[in-house]
């Protein structure tokens, strides 16, 4: 391989020359050329016209020079890699101020780009769509069965005992789940400072906690055992807070449920008052 | 070049049609969840605010908000931000242009459908999995049509490099198309149902509507700056560690709950980790704003991608930190977790979906943006009503966190009952400061849309991009 070529073709191509030298190798075994005539033709010849005139695809970003070009092992280089962006390629918009000077690149594609064989292919991978999603796939499965799958599986077998509800108080707890009570409410204790006093802390092994009430944030104070504590042990108490909170606690962001119907209400109260 | 570029409308039938119209609908529930958003603080503070109306209360206006803003926004908004990515940067035509628009159609019809069921108190029951059982599967339809759009439109590309924004784009619509299957398989129910919500919300929020986000600003910041990709190694590293990462996290919101010890302590690492696509991905585009900072004044959608990247960072590492469990054991369960959450989605998706827009919408419709003023107090309402909104939350979350630990510590009154009041009432200046900033937030959003909207009606010319295949006629 002629050295003096090497460097005149990766000046012309703006890629270092092992890269250039590889890329050339590859291509000469393609085409069945010598290696020389190759970097010759990339030096000065046939090629740099192209290769200066190649349109990006459509207006893609333009892939960063800085980026080591992928170097195919000479046999499964792609020779047909036309629209792949040269390294020498200039950004699409550079210095002209947006948005007037971003226009697509494809308004006047030269004929170069159908002629695959006049462009050298540094980059020229072709990177699989569907590796990448076979990749994110797997890893997905990996996280779903860790974080999902088997600590619900865990939670499920644990055997905690289903609460005995009255037939109003299950009522109930589908208008607590349906209203979104859970939006300021959780029905889930703690081992935790803060959750001291609240009640026995929740645990799968000892309570079935079907259908989900444990809730996501507090807004209001927690329910899990709201029905042990002395006031809101009284369904009618809790019933005639639920229609106006205001009056009863001032102060308080509970809002009014009055525009329920009254059974419902009740049936919610009962559901309270049976949550121990 | 521009000439041109305005004369070859016909190179492809409707071009851009689909992304176009997404970006509208979505825009359309941008504000619809701006404002019910901002009610629904507004009713938390002031609970008879229009009480006595069933769908207007708090239970049933907050999920309607949220997923107003998960759905109809930013899933249609990533939609249609994939289409207008995907033949720029595979060289093809986009496949199903038709059907995508139909699509879209179908979509509005069933988000709509599905948020006025949830006001009649149709609901799941789940965080952000409320729809019921039958919207849930014409979700997935209507989220299977952008996966075959995509996944035919790569089948035909030119180019034979993917470029970075591709990643995302590609694997996010599979991302929301598996979480949603996986959390709307019904029947579960109590802590495998909290598991459930918890790997849905974690995932949806940092692989769809953070990681599509990710993938726009990838592609505008070079386009906008001239500037080529800083680097695709580091490109790399954010992609695959948040394909890695963030679908071990969701149990993290449960930490001290009734979930295995063991679980937790995986969610805790790993919310850690999410700090490394974050710095990432953030330290990409300050690298590829090299020299080009001086943009952002010029440039609303730089502007707008630099404000969602501090955003990201500033979100990832407080994420990590309240994963702790000794930050948990203060802050979870209180409102820091909102705070997370709405600035999440309209802090960092909202102002990146604005800089998406701003760089799309006039290359599409052929306009410039009607007033890069009204840009700038769109940008600057949002930093201040969403900062103040999430600032608030977490204070709030501080001062009950810190208020119901030294009720248990001084013994002087309990965390239930009149006990819980008194702590309350002390913070509650907080969430009258939180709607207060709410309502600046809207105020940007109605911003923004009298922008677009003005942009379409009487923005000056400007030179629309005209798609066309590469390579397409020269064979």
């Amino acid at each position: 391989m002629n050295r003096e070529q090497l460097a005149a073709a990766a000046q012309a191509l703006g890629a270092p020359e092992e890269l250039v030298a590889r890329s050339a190798q590859a291509r000469a075994h393609a085409q069945g050329v010598s290696v020389d005539e190759v970097l010759a033709a990339w030096a000065g010849g046939a090629g740099v016209p192209a290769a200066a005139a190649a349109p990006p695809a459509a207006a893609a970003p333009v892939e960063p020079p800085s980026e080591p070009a992928p170097v195919e092992p000479a046999a499964v280089e792609q020779p047909a890699a036309a629209a792949v962006p040269l390294p020498s390629e200039q950004p699409v918009a550079a210095g002209s101020a947006p948005p007037a000077g971003a226009v697509a690149v494809a308004t006047a594609p030269p004929p170069a780009v159908a002629r695959p064989t006049a462009i050298p292919t540094l980059t020229g991978r072709h990177e699989s769509h569907l590796a990448l999603l076979l990749g994110v796939l797997s890893l997905f499965v990996l996280g779903f069965t860790f974080s999902f799958l088997l600590p619900a599986f865990d939670a499920a077998s644990a055997g905690g005992a289903t609460p005995a509800l009255s037939e109003q108080a299950l009522e109930g707890r589908d208008v607590y789940l349906r209203e979104g009570c859970w939006y300021c409410h959780t029905q889930m204790v703690r081992p935790v400072v803060t959750d001291v006093g609240l009640g026995a802390v929740s645990d799968p092994a000892a309570v079935d906690y079907r259908p989900d009430t444990l809730g996501v944030q507090r807004i209001g104070p927690d329910l899990a055992h709201v029905g042990g504590r002395e006031e809101t042990s009284d369904p009618a108490w809790l019933a005639a807070y639920l229609v106006d909170p205001q009056s009863v606690r001032p102060g308080t962001l509970q809002p009014s449920y009055a525009h329920l119907p009254e059974a419902e209400v009740a049936a919610l109260a009962q559901f309270l008052a049976e949550s121990r | 070049m521009a000439a041109a570029a305005t004369t070859r409308r016909g190179d492809i039938a409707g071009g851009d049609q689909a992304a176009r119209l997404h970006l509208y609908a979505a825009t359309v529930f941008m504000l619809v969840a701006g404002m019910l958003t901002g009610l629904a603080f507004l009713k938390l503070r002031y609970p008879t605010f229009l009480a006595d109306v069933p769908a207007w209360s708090y239970g049933r206006l907050r999920p309607i908000a949220l997923n107003a803003a998960l759905f109809g926004w930013l899933t249609l908004g990533h939609v249609g931000a994939i289409y207008y990515l995907l033949p720029r940067l595979t060289g093809a035509r986009l496949w199903g242009e038709r059907w995508a628009v139909l699509n879209l159609a179908g979509s509005i019809v069933i988000y709509v459908a599905a948020l006025v069921s949830l006001a009649f108190g149709q609901t799941q029951g789940l965080a952000l999995l409320e729809f019921p059982l039958w919207a849930d599967l014409l979700v997935l339809a209507t989220l299977a049509v952008p996966a075959v759009v995509v996944v035919r439109t790569l089948q035909d590309r030119r180019e034979e490099s993917l470029y970075v924004s591709l990643w995302y784009a590609v694997a996010g619509i599979f991302w929301i198309l598996l979480l949603y299957m996986v959390g709307n398989v019904p029947g579960l129910g109590g802590v495998s149902s909290a598991l459930q919500a918890s790997f849905f919300g974690a995932g949806v929020i940092s692989l769809w509507v953070v990681g599509v986000g990710t993938g726009t600003t990838y592609y505008l910041l070079p386009k906008e700056t001239g500037n080529p990709l800083y680097s695709r190694q580091l490109a790399l590293v954010g992609f695959w560690s948040l394909a890695f990462t963030a679908v071990w996290v969701g149990p993290a919101r449960l930490i001290h709950g009734p979930v295995p010890d063991w679980s937790e302590t995986i969610a805790v690492v790993l919310s850690l980790a999410l700090v490394v696509p974050a710095l990432a991905v953030v330290t990409n585009f300050a690298g590829t704003l090299q020299g080009a900072w001086e943009s952002a004044r010029t440039s609303l959608p730089v502007r707008f991608a630099i404000g969602g990247s501090v955003a990201y960072l500033l979100l990832a590492i407080l994420g990590g930190i309240s994963a702790f469990r000794w930050t948990a054991a203060t802050v979870g369960l209180t409102v820091w977790g909102d705070g997370m959450l709405v600035a999440t989605l309209f802090g960092l998706a909202g102002l990146w979906y604005a800089a998406f827009v701003y760089h799309a919408l006039p290359r599409m419709v052929g306009r410039r943006v009607f007033s890069h003023d009204i840009g700038v107090l769109h940008f600057r309402l949002t930093v201040l009503g969403v900062g103040g909104l999430a600032l608030f939350l977490w204070i709030a979350g501080l001062v009950y966190g810190y208020g119901f630990a030294g009720n248990v510590t001084s013994g002087v009154a309990g965390n239930a009952g009149v006990g819980f009041l008194d702590t309350l009432r002390a913070g509650t200046v907080l969430y009258t400061l939180s709607a207060l900033s709410a309502l600046l937030m809207v105020l940007g959003q109605v911003a923004f849309g009298y922008n677009i909207w003005r942009t379409l009606t009487s923005g000056r010319a400007a030179p629309r991009e005209v798609l066309q295949p590469v390579g397409v006629g020269d064979e």
